[in-house]
């Protein structure tokens, strides 16, 4: 036998010891990574087929009111214009929401948003369509607008919808908090507030359609969740949807708002477009229609009182969380779930009592965005622990030593943490390495104007969609004649390299090479509906529907190599592309051996795997219960250095450890780490997107600050804690959104601990800080 | 349909501005320009390139004590050129944080003096370094003080048929010492909170300022000027706490700003005093040094 192959025989050994299989847990390179750094992959706007309309959107200019009339003719006098677009001309349903059907497609009566679509213009080319945009005539008759949410929840207040200014009440109570304060020796209390962020993927949304025999059509975009997109679009032109074609386009970054109603506005108003003028028609949207338009994440301000005993032992904690959803609730009714089931941070606290609101305002809307909640519920729960800490003479640290979740522990909702609560080791491992110890008696001794400090932030994550859906996915895998491996699913690659994750515990149970991979451009009637793209579940979720097809491809590859091997079909090993028995491995046979063999003997190589995660127990009213299968745990450090006579400030170093489960791709892991964390610096340090009597002041990159290389800290070191969670593939936990969660409160602690000031709101600019210090 | 003219010599360049100029765009690098044309900001009819007169405008020249700075030398020749490194250490400051790689690489001179809205860095440099402007026409040359150049937030005393040439000034002697700053909410690619650049030279023994010279990108209103009553309270004042406490007061009622979504007006004017003392400081420490280094 070869080196090479002794090599890897040893490896396996080792791995299959700890029950795991070859490529789980190593670096490799993605699928398509190659591909992806020549510039080959086509995105949306790449090739457009020949005779493509433009469409450019109309929006509203008013954040609230009626529309009286819509006057094209101006516009449709240009003779490069072919269409123009409104709601009467949507053939089905005139509407475009996620969750309660709140938001028509196009506006049709009333508008609450200057992010409203009123009008779509088709021209020949996108100047002439923002040309003729401008001609279009809209009377409105206005009604009083509101920006502010706690306006919004007054009595009396104008209303925004029929059905009142609250979109969802949600709950969380356990035991009696009002006993609880009593028995408290200290409590404290605060409001925190945070701002819009916009997801700022490199790409903006863009679909166009084509119109096909039949009256069938096809949609390309960008775009996190396909079949999303597909009853969306066959809901406005009122078709099944057999005859909705969507497939995904290379996308360039999604981070949430490519699975709300974005990507399915734009699919039905080129769908729309495209059967009305029997041509292609794409909507190209700029970075400003694009921020003006998408969801963003909410606002949100939080009241917070925590109670605890003069050693430190937290004993109640209630939260009132106001979250600002715009004019419209996307899946805001989903993030205000999340929220107040993490309200009050990863601790075990015996009287809780939680209510989340979300609120109607005329603003432009939220929705989904990394995090989902989180970074608002944590940035108010994790600000309030250091102040406790305080006010106890306590270190922050030991404050969270003592009431932190671990095994036997129960979090808000009474759900009973076990052995895979990995948050000690992610605390101990992040301390470690940041030397907080050290730092925070050396930081105590400073004196001028150039201050140092450090913050700690912990957090849990419950993992996937837990109370947000029903938790399935489908992967389809086809080996052909050639021996390719072709991975479908209905889940989608935008940049996080989660759909060659799948590949990647496919290959290992396979035992074919990873390069064998091709990745299938999803395909709404191609692959089924797998949920959408979204709460980090790919890996998670969409793991063990590659694993299960895998498995069942792997009993047929297992007994077509007994066949060549002439061995029992429990002796088989395959492993990097290579089968041998384990009694006689001296023979071998190669991967292309086994595929054409069992071609030839007619077994099938074409399969679907499935996978659905268990029901999640929980009560409506109370909100306790087990929301959530697994959970994700995290802590991080940041040491700042403040100008005091300025406020300005750096993060120097930061460290972040969490506990994954498992990482089936370590580097991987590492990308989530990295990211998440500059994003969450991002909303932590300088990212806010302006309204102003209902219009978005900053949209675009000029005015709307994302952190530049010369903003990331110089040091930053990622740890990687494994402590197998119950259901994920090998024990995999989700990472990709709650490392944006933690640098916000972490950065604010650090400056707490550097200054003695607490800047409660976000983003913590460096005008806060300074009015903090000169009160 | 927007004719762009390419002209390869200064000469055929004025000829081809000579009659309808107010047409004409002039393009230096089109940092600036660019933009604003892809955003429907400006539609000029005519667009005249420059960067065809290299070998005439490009230039970094001394003359005795003056410094002559061609309108197409970019911010990276000057960050690269020895000359700067010292006494003129505010083009090293500005430089630094002066947009990001490419847009260093390309902006030039002449565009950030005729962009002129209120975050360019340059101006109050220059400014602060009391230079004079070279505009170029097929009547001649004439020289604008680059202090009286801004007449609105960006609108320059420049005729139709004029280009920017050079911009000149004097090195400041041994005595003597620039420095800048600018403030934004990130490390890079920001719009300047405020901006400020200062020369100061000390008397003979070191121990009390004999010139003063202090720009902002904002004053009164929203050009680049000068700060004259806190350079008249500080000239022949010895550099003490109190003094340059006194120097804040002044500052502060002699700036009037005001706030946006990036900054308030009160936290931008806290920031200006700060700025302040720390560039009078720095000035001073950096030719005190130097006098003991004999640099
Ligand atoms: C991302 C980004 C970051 C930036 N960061 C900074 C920064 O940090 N600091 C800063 O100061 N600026 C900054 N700018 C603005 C711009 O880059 C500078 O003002 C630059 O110096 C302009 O030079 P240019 O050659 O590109 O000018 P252009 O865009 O070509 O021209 C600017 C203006 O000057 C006129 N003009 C140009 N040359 C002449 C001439 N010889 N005679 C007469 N008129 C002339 C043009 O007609 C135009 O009105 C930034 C711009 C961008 C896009």
């Amino acid at each position: 036998m070869s080196m090479e192959v002794e090599y890897l025989i040893e490896q396996l050994q080792k791995k299959a010891e700890r029950g795991e299989l070859l490529y789980i847990g190593e670096s490799l390179n993605r699928v398509d990574d190659i591909e992806k750094i020549l510039g080959k992959p086509i995105y949306t706007a790449d090739i457009l087929p020949k005779q493509t309309l433009y469409a450019k959107l109309v929006h509203s200019t008013i954040p609230h009111g009626y529309i009286r009339s819509i006057n094209a003719a101006n516009a449709l006098n240009n003779s490069k214009v072919k269409a123009v677009l409104t709601y009467k001309d949507v053939p089905g349903i005139n509407e475009s929401s996620a969750v309660i059907p709140d938001r028509p497609l196009f506006a049709d009566r009333k508008v609450r948003s200057t992010g409203d679509i009123v009008a779509a213009v088709l021209a020949n080319d996108f100047r002439a369509a923002t040309e003729a945009s401008q001609d279009i005539k809209i009377e409105y008759d206005p009604l009083k607008p509101i920006f502010d949410p706690l306006e919004a929840m007054k009595e009396g207040a104008p209303l925004i919808h029929d059905a009142g200014n609250v979109a969802k009440h949600m709950k969380v109570y356990k035991g009696d908090v009002q006993k609880g304060f009593e028995a408290s020796d200290i409590i404290v209390e605060g409001t925190y507030s945070t701002q819009f962020q916009d997801a700022t993927p490199m790409e903006p949304e863009l679909a166009y359609a084509v119109p096909k025999e039949n009256g069938n059509i096809l949609i390309v975009g960008s775009m996190q969740s396909p079949h999303i997109t597909q009853s969306g679009v066959a809901k406005a032109l009122n078709l099944p949807l057999s005859r909705v074609e969507v497939i995904q386009a290379v996308t360039g970054g999604a981070f949430g708002p490519k699975s709300d109603e974005t990507p399915t506005d734009l699919g039905a108003i080129a769908a729309i477009g495209a059967l009305k003028t029997g041509r292609p028609v794409f909507v190209n949207m700029t970075r400003e229609d694009s921020m003006i338009m998408h969801t963003k994440r909410h606002p949100s301000i939080t009241k917070l009182k925590t109670g605890a005993t003069a050693d430190g032992k937290l004993i109640a904690s209630q939260a009132e969380m106001i979250m600002e959803t715009g004019a419209y609730a996307s899946l805001g009714v989903l993030v205000i779930v999340r929220a107040m089931f993490h309200a009050n941070g990863a601790y075990e606290i015996p009287n809780v009592k939680n209510d989340g609101y979300l609120v109607y305002t005329n603003n432009t809307f939220a929705g989904s965005f990394r995090g989902f909640g989180a970074p608002q519920a944590f940035f108010a729960s994790e600000s309030q622990m250091d102040e406790l800490a305080k006010k106890l003479n306590m270190d922050p640290l030991d404050l969270r030593l003592i009431n932190m979740l671990r095994p036997g522990k129960r979090t808000s909702t009474n759900q009973l943490m076990d052995a895979a609560c990995g948050l000690p080791e992610c605390v101990e491992q992040v301390v470690a390495a940041s030397n907080y110890r050290k730092k925070v008696k050396e930081y105590a001794e400073q004196k001028g104007n150039t201050r140092r400090g450090v913050g700690i932030a912990i957090l849990h994550h419950g993992n996937a969609l837990g109370p947000e859906g029903n938790d399935y996915v489908y992967v389809h895998l086809n080996v052909d004649r050639d021996g390719i491996v072709y991975l479908g699913t209905g889940l989608t690659e935008y940049g996080t390299g989660a759909i060659s994750g799948l590949a990647q515990i496919a290959s290992s149970i396979m035992g074919c090479k990873l390069d064998r991979f091709r990745i299938d451009r999803p395909n709404s009637l191609k692959h089924k509906e797998s949920g959408p793209t979204v709460a980090s579940r790919t890996t998670a979720i969409g793991g063990n529907g590659a694993r299960d097809a895998a498995e069942k491809l792997r009993d047929r590859l297992n007994t077509v190599a007994a066949k060549l091997l002439d061995c029992m079909t429990s002796e088989v090993v395959i492993v990097d592309d290579i089968a041998y028995s384990s009694s006689a491995p001296q023979k071998r046979v190669g991967w292309n051996e086994i595929v054409d063999e069992a071609y030839r003997s007619g077994v099938s190589l074409n399969t679907i795997g499935y996978y659905m995660a268990p029901r999640c127990i929980w009560d409506e009213h109370t909100g306790l219960g087990s929301p959530y299968s697994q959970f994700t745990f995290g802590a991080a450090v940041a040491d700042v250095e403040v100008d005091i006579d300025t406020g300005v400030y750096s993060v120097r170093s930061y460290y972040v450890a969490f506990d994954v489960g498992r990482a089936v791709n370590p580097r991987n892991v590492k990308g989530q780490l990295y990211g998440g964390t500059v994003q969450g610096l991002g909303y932590a340090t300088m990212e806010e997107l302006v309204h102003k009597d209902g219009r978005v002041l900053n949209p675009n990159l000029k005015d709307y600050y994302i952190p530049t290389s010369l903003d990331i800290p110089e040091e930053f070191v990622p740890i990687i804690v494994e402590k197998g969670g119950a259901i994920g593939p090998f024990g995999a936990k989700v990472v990709a959104e709650p490392p944006i969660v933690l640098p916000g409160p972490a950065v604010r602690n650090a400056i707490l601990n550097a200054t003695g000031w607490s800047v409660d709101s976000l983003p913590i600019t460096a005008e806060k800080v300074w009015r903090e210090g000169h009160k | 349909m927007t004719e762009v003219l390419m002209p390869n010599t200064l000469a055929e360049a004025l000829s081809m501005i000579s009659k309808d100029g107010h047409d004409v765009l002039i393009l230096g690098s089109g940092s600036d320009v660019i933009p604003r044309i892809r955003e429907r900001e400006i539609e000029p009819k005519k667009v005249l390139d420059l960067s065809g007169l290299g070998s005439e405008l490009n230039y970094i020249r001394t003359e005795g004590k003056v410094i002559r700075i061609g309108a197409l030398v970019t911010v990276r020749q000057i960050i690269d050129n020895e000359l700067f490194k010292g006494r003129l250490d505010a083009f090293l400051q500005a430089g630094r944080m002066f947009g990001g790689p490419q847009i260093r690489n390309m902006a030039t001179v002449g565009g950030n003096l005729g962009a002129a809205s209120s975050s360019e860095d340059l101006i109050p440099i220059f400014i602060a370094l009391d230079a004079r402007v070279k505009m170029a026409s097929i009547d001649g040359d004439r020289l604008v003080p680059v202090s009286k150049l801004v007449v609105a937030k960006r609108q320059i005393d420049r005729r139709p048929n004029e280009i920017i040439r050079e911009i000149y000034f004097e090195m400041p002697d041994e005595s003597s010492w620039t420095a800048f700053f600018k403030a934004g909410r990130r490390n890079s690619l920001i719009i300047d909170l405020i901006n400020m650049a200062m020369y100061l030279k000390l008397n003979i023994d070191g121990t009390k300022i004999e010139d003063i010279r202090i720009a902002l990108n904002r004053v009164r209103g929203k050009t680049p000027e000068r700060a004259y009553k806190t350079e008249e309270y500080l000239r022949g004042k010895r550099i003490e706490n109190e003094t340059i406490a006194r120097a804040q007061e002044v500052l502060d009622s002699e700036v009037q700003l005001s706030s946006d979504f990036r900054a308030s007006a009160e936290y931008r004017k806290s920031l200006d005093k700060v700025i302040l003392a720390r560039l009078i400081n720095n000035c001073r420490d950096r030719i005190v040094e130097g006098r003991r280094t004999g640099n």
